[in-house]
């Protein structure tokens, strides 16, 4: 078979820097036989695909005959077809010193490689059809995922799981779309080609698949960029205290004097196998500093972004008019925080919460928690009222889309999709719900990459680091 | 022999186009045809247009080709297809007097300047390494020639199949045209065998016409050619409805074996589209009957052709069969159905132009090229005949867009995929459908139709008047408005509509679903415009919304079509490209990246290599495509 890349690459697959282990990836059809330029020990052996072999990396450049030993290293060899990029693959895992790996890439290179691109092990894996769109996207996410959830979520994506729910839409639009072309062009010829009644059914029927694909975007965003958290509110009420105790680090300076925070400070935590973003903002209130003044637009912009709003109330003094303005201007999920609390007696808080309920009708019981910048268990409640606020995040069970390019196209496919039953039902021409029916099946292909689409590199590839 | 510029081989419905389009492009132009009794003889169905089919007889109607005009002048029964659904779908169907049809074309060819015919079989092409010269008559005689089209249509190796017997020829009373094609595969072209038939012809007088049920045209006249009258120029008939019934299937099934088809003596591929009534049985075996339709063939003979039941079962079991079909119970047949089994040329082997890749000055256009239909064939015979034309007088080859005209679509299909089984045109197969329809017809092709030169100059007068008027009423809609007077408000819901809210322009109050231009009449608006022009303005206005939605797709696609690919290139240096793409890219050798996308096994990465390779290496845009390596014989 003739692959797609006919030049062999090589790079470096393991970040810079000392480590145990560093690994080097070869792929293209001269792999092997350039691996043996620089391990002569491997020509002895009869090399096998998936097995291991243990060589000696040499530097014949040197004087001392049949070289200088660069390291000791073990071999993996995988054959055409049989890899992850289709093409015949070298893997040399050496010792993890950064001149040891390097200078295994400049013999590889002296022998005939050629460095790798960003991204191009998975864009050569793509174009020998080993993997679709989404899969390569879904590398990208694995590799990056911080956390259990969203490498659940890539490994199931690599896996196909999304691709199979995509290649079904695919599949199921292309049978509605033959059949409403048959029946424009046999419209003559006293055959029924399809049951309107069933035809909309089975446009129904997918699009109940489509808009799942469509909605989990949220939820798979969530998993994969993590919850984005904004503390918002008036100077002083607590909020650096909170952000440190909630991402477990000292990060914002805490005193006494309002408007200390003037900028957008941002921590990273991970709770329950998520991420959480969580930023501190400078607090709310009208002011002249100009600097101060820079920072609460910052605020409002940020709050704009999050996923949750945590509005703090300082609870030995708030301020229930200024609130209602600015809680006015969130559009965002919020629960409410009321610190500084640890002195509160039981019934104080229920006054709390007459008062807060009174201000707007939407804040249930779950949606405000007392806290205490002193109280370590604030975390935990806040932190699992913050994922109970934004709703089930299914896993396990869903095929989720977590990539931006995907969810565009999938909602243009959705979109013309409902256009389409919205021609049937007007009971307009079938001319016309073909041509949304076919913009809907095209953008489904372009996500799987089924069709030609001339910014693939742009949009998926070029995200990735060398050597992936 | 004296020299002409263009010999063209046949007189079919490709032939008559390709040389009259030769001859008013004013050169010297031969036609050679076996049976000059037989000029664009209808074969097979006594009719021309229909579904997608109307739209091509249109489109060379605006630009000069003469299809339509026969139509016009030979239809006996007019309807239009699809008059209730949407107007892409909409198609022209006229049924013709066949002898007509043929006077009609026959007249056009005899007094046609630049142009002779001859009655005389071809044997061969005259060949000089690759160049195509001239032809060979069975006599010997030699004629030379700039460029030769071949329209044979059936002919070329043709077999006649009822039922297990076989007589060579491409039509019942003609002969077969034996040498040609084994010339042509010697040549190194790829030849392979197709396969169609037709049905039996009844005699008027033996059929019970009250156990059928008549069909009537429709009273409303749209003419194939903008230059036919309004209209119908001879009397119009009736056609009559029928159905075969289980005892014809049982009939047909139990006598299978003898069909040629299903025993296996012919290997051509039949068309998928307009089925054998043997096939229909075995492939939609849970319908208990098939309607068939009982056409006369013209209005002076007593010929009745039978629609829908092409058969090449043995006469006696054609006998039995149709005899159980109501109103044919004492049938007599004057001719009996029969398979037709004929050589043509792969179609991948040809360019947009029609000129053969493997012999320069050679162009193919029709059944040759694999398809079926005289609408099929008469577009290739137009499009071959200009390039023909244009290569000998030096100017660009002729070659019409996907989203301008089914013809282009067409052609490309053909060039791009090839054919497997006889290509028929469906509105399917234009990606543009909405914006190919048969009302707009002037909007796409009246600017190349200026620019070909073959329409007269008083003729474009004609086109240039109704595109003038449509633009005027288009702007006369949109610069006047209806105002929510009680007056006005009450009129229009007298008139079946709802009461202006707002002000609204004449355009605004047209979209609205149940109004027509009939509806703005009655409220004073001027619509005194030709019916085609009000029609076609209407279509305008009220799918604007989908119109515009299309144009969008058509835009998108157009990146694609936009990049050109060298004819020169070598794929065998483009990185990254599987054999087989390697193999079908020289092949085909697309014009462009959106070309090289249809054709089929060639897959989206493999375009994204075509693209690395061609954006490092300056693609030229607008290039020419001549092919100048051609292989050694």
């Amino acid at each position: 078979m003739r692959n797609r890349g006919e030049q062999t690459i090589c790079a470096i697959s393991t970040p810079p820097g000392v480590g145990g282990v560093a690994v080097i990836r070869v792929s293209g059809p001269q792999a092997l036989l350039i691996c043996k330029k620089i391990a002569p020990g491997l020509t002895q052996k009869e090399i096998k695909s998936h097995q291991i072999y243990f060589t000696k990396i040499k530097d014949t450049a040197t004087g001392i005959s049949g070289g200088e030993t660069v390291d000791e290293v073990v071999v993996s060899y995988f054959a055409n077809g049989k890899s992850f990029t289709g093409e015949e693959v070298v893997e040399i895992s050496c010792h993890g010193s950064e001149y040891v790996a390097e200078k295994i890439v400049d013999l590889l290179v002296d022998n005939g490689c050629k460095l790798a691109e960003k991204g191009e092990f998975t864009y050569r894996a793509f174009m020998n059809n080993k993997i679709d769109l989404v899969q390569a996207e879904s590398v990208l996410s694995l590799i990056q995922s911080q956390n259990q959830a969203s490498a659940r979520v890539a490994v199931r994506q690599l896996q196909g799981y999304v691709s199979k729910q995509f290649e079904k839409l695919e599949s199921d639009l292309t049978w509605c779309l033959a059949h409403i072309e048959a029946s424009i062009d046999f419209s003559t010829e006293g055959i029924d080609v399809v049951d309107p009644v069933v035809l909309i059914q089975k446009l129904k029927a997918i699009r109940v698949d489509l808009s799942a694909l469509v909605s989990s975007y949220r939820s798979g965003r969530l998993v994969k960029d993590g919850i984005k958290v904004v503390l918002l509110g008036k100077p002083n009420v607590g909020k650096s205290s909170l952000l440190n105790i909630f991402s477990q680090d000292d990060k914002a300076i805490v005193t006494p004097v309002a408007g200390t925070t003037r900028d957008v400070i941002q921590a990273t935590t991970l709770f329950d196998g998520f991420r959480f973003t969580i930023s501190d903002t400078a607090g709310l209130r009208a002011t002249e500093d100009l600097v101060e003044k820079i920072g609460v637009d910052r605020s409002q912009k940020e709050a704009g972004k999050a996923d949750v709003v945590l509005y703090v109330f300082d609870g030995t003094e708030p301020d229930w008019q200024i609130a209602k303005t600015q809680l006015s201007e969130v559009n965002s999920p919020v629960l409410i925080l009321v610190n500084k609390t640890d002195l509160l007696s039981e019934s104080q808080r229920a006054e709390f919460r007459k008062k807060l309920q009174n201000l707007s009708a939407n804040y249930q019981e779950q949606d405000i928690i007392f806290t205490s910048g002193l109280d370590p268990k604030s975390r935990d409640r806040v932190l699992t009222s913050v994922k109970t606020k934004i709703g089930q995040l299914n896993v396990l069970d869903e095929a989720m889309i977590t990539s931006a390019r995907q969810y565009e196209m999938s909602r243009h496919a959705l979109e013309m999709l409902d256009a389409s039953l919205q021609e049937l039902e007007k009971n307009m021409g079938a001319e016309f719900i073909a041509m949304y029916l076919k913009d809907s099946l095209m953008s489904i292909q372009r996500i799987l990459g089924h069709v030609f689409d001339d910014q693939i590199m742009d949009r998926v590839f070029k995200e990735f680091c060398i050597g992936k | 022999m004296q020299a002409f510029d263009i010999i063209v081989v046949g007189a079919g419905h490709a032939g008559v186009e390709a040389c009259l389009a030769g001859a008013r492009l004013g050169l010297k132009t031969l036609m050679v045809t076996t049976n000059l009794d037989r000029i664009a003889y209808m074969s097979c169905n006594p009719s021309i247009g229909g579904l997608a089919k109307g739209h091509m007889v249109r489109e060379i109607d605006i630009l000069g080709g003469q299809m339509g005009l026969a139509s016009d002048a030979s239809c006996i029964q007019f309807k239009r297809l699809n008059s209730s659904r949407g107007p892409a779908v909409r198609g022209s169907r006229a049924q013709c007097d066949k002898h007509v049809y043929s006077a009609f074309q026959a007249e056009a060819l005899k007094t046609q300047e630049n142009l002779s015919l001859l009655g005389a079989e071809v044997k061969r092409l005259i060949l000089n390494n690759h160049v195509c010269e001239g032809i060979v008559l069975e006599d010997g005689t030699e004629i030379t020639a700039k460029a030769v089209i071949i329209t044979t249509g059936t002919f070329m190796n043709g077999v006649m199949h009822f039922g297990l017997k076989q007589i060579a020829g491409g039509r019942i009373g003609d002969g077969a045209s034996v040498g040609l094609s084994d010339q042509l595969a010697h040549y190194g072209f790829d030849v392979r065998r197709l396969k169609t038939g037709t049905p039996a012809r009844l005699h008027k007088a033996s059929i019970d016409w009250s156990k059928t049920a008549p069909q009537y045209g429709d009273d409303k006249f749209y003419p194939f050619s903008f230059k036919s009258k309004r209209t119908y120029q001879l009397p119009q008939i009736e056609c009559y409805l029928s159905n075969t019934t289980e005892e014809t299937h049982e009939i047909i099934r139990n006598n299978l074996d003898k069909s040629p088809m299903f025993s296996g003596i012919i290997e051509g591929v039949g068309p998928r589209y307009c089925p054998s009534i043997e096939d229909k049985i075995t492939r939609f075996a849970e319908r208990k009957t098939h309607q068939t339709f009982l056409e006369p063939e013209g209005l002076n003979t007593d010929l009745i052709y039978l629609q829908g039941i092409s058969t090449s079962l043995p006469e006696d079991i054609q006998d039995l069969f149709l005899k159980t079909i109501p109103g044919l119970e004492n049938v007599k047949v004057v001719r009996y159905g029969y398979a037709v089994e004929y050589d043509f040329v792969e179609p991948t082997q040809i360019f947009h132009r029609l000129e053969t890749r493997p012999i320069a000055h050679l162009f193919l256009a029709g059944q040759i090229n694999g398809t079926s239909g005289y609408e099929e064939a008469a577009v290739q015979g137009f499009v071959a005949g200009i390039n023909a034309a244009h290569q000998i007088l030096g100017k660009d080859e002729f070659i019409l867009d996907r989203d301008q005209a089914y013809t282009g679509v067409l052609i490309d299909d053909l060039v791009t995929k090839g054919t497997r089984e006889p290509y028929r045109m469906f509105t399917s197969r234009a990606e543009h459908r909405l914006v190919l329809r048969e009302d707009n017809t002037i909007d796409r092709l009246h600017q190349v139709s200026k620019k070909l030169g073959i329409t007269s100059e008083k003729e474009l007068d004609i086109l240039n008047t109704l595109q003038e008027s449509r633009k005027v009423l288009k702007e006369t809609l949109a610069a006047s408005s209806l105002y929510p007077n009680p007056a006005t408000n009450e009129k229009i819901v007298a008139l079946g509509s709802t009461p202006l809210g707002k002000p609204a322009t004449y355009e605004e109050f047209l979209r609205r679903p149940e109004v027509s231009f009939e509806t703005l009449k009655q409220l004073s608006f001027e619509c005194d415009y030709p019916e085609e022009v009000l029609e076609a303005i209407e279509i305008d206005v009220k799918y604007s919304g989908y119109i515009k939605k299309q144009n969008e797709l058509i835009a998108k696609a157009k990146n694609l079509e936009q990049m050109l690919i060298p004819p020169e290139l070598v794929y065998n240096l483009v990185k990254g490209l599987s054999n087989e793409e390697v193999d079908k890219l020289s092949r085909i050798k697309p014009r462009t990246l959106g070309q090289a996308e249809r054709i089929s096994g060639v897959n989206p990465s493999a375009l994204q290599c075509l693209m690395i390779h061609l954006k490092g290496h300056h693609i030229t845009k607008g290039s020419n495509h001549e092919d100048v390596s051609r292989p050694e014989l």
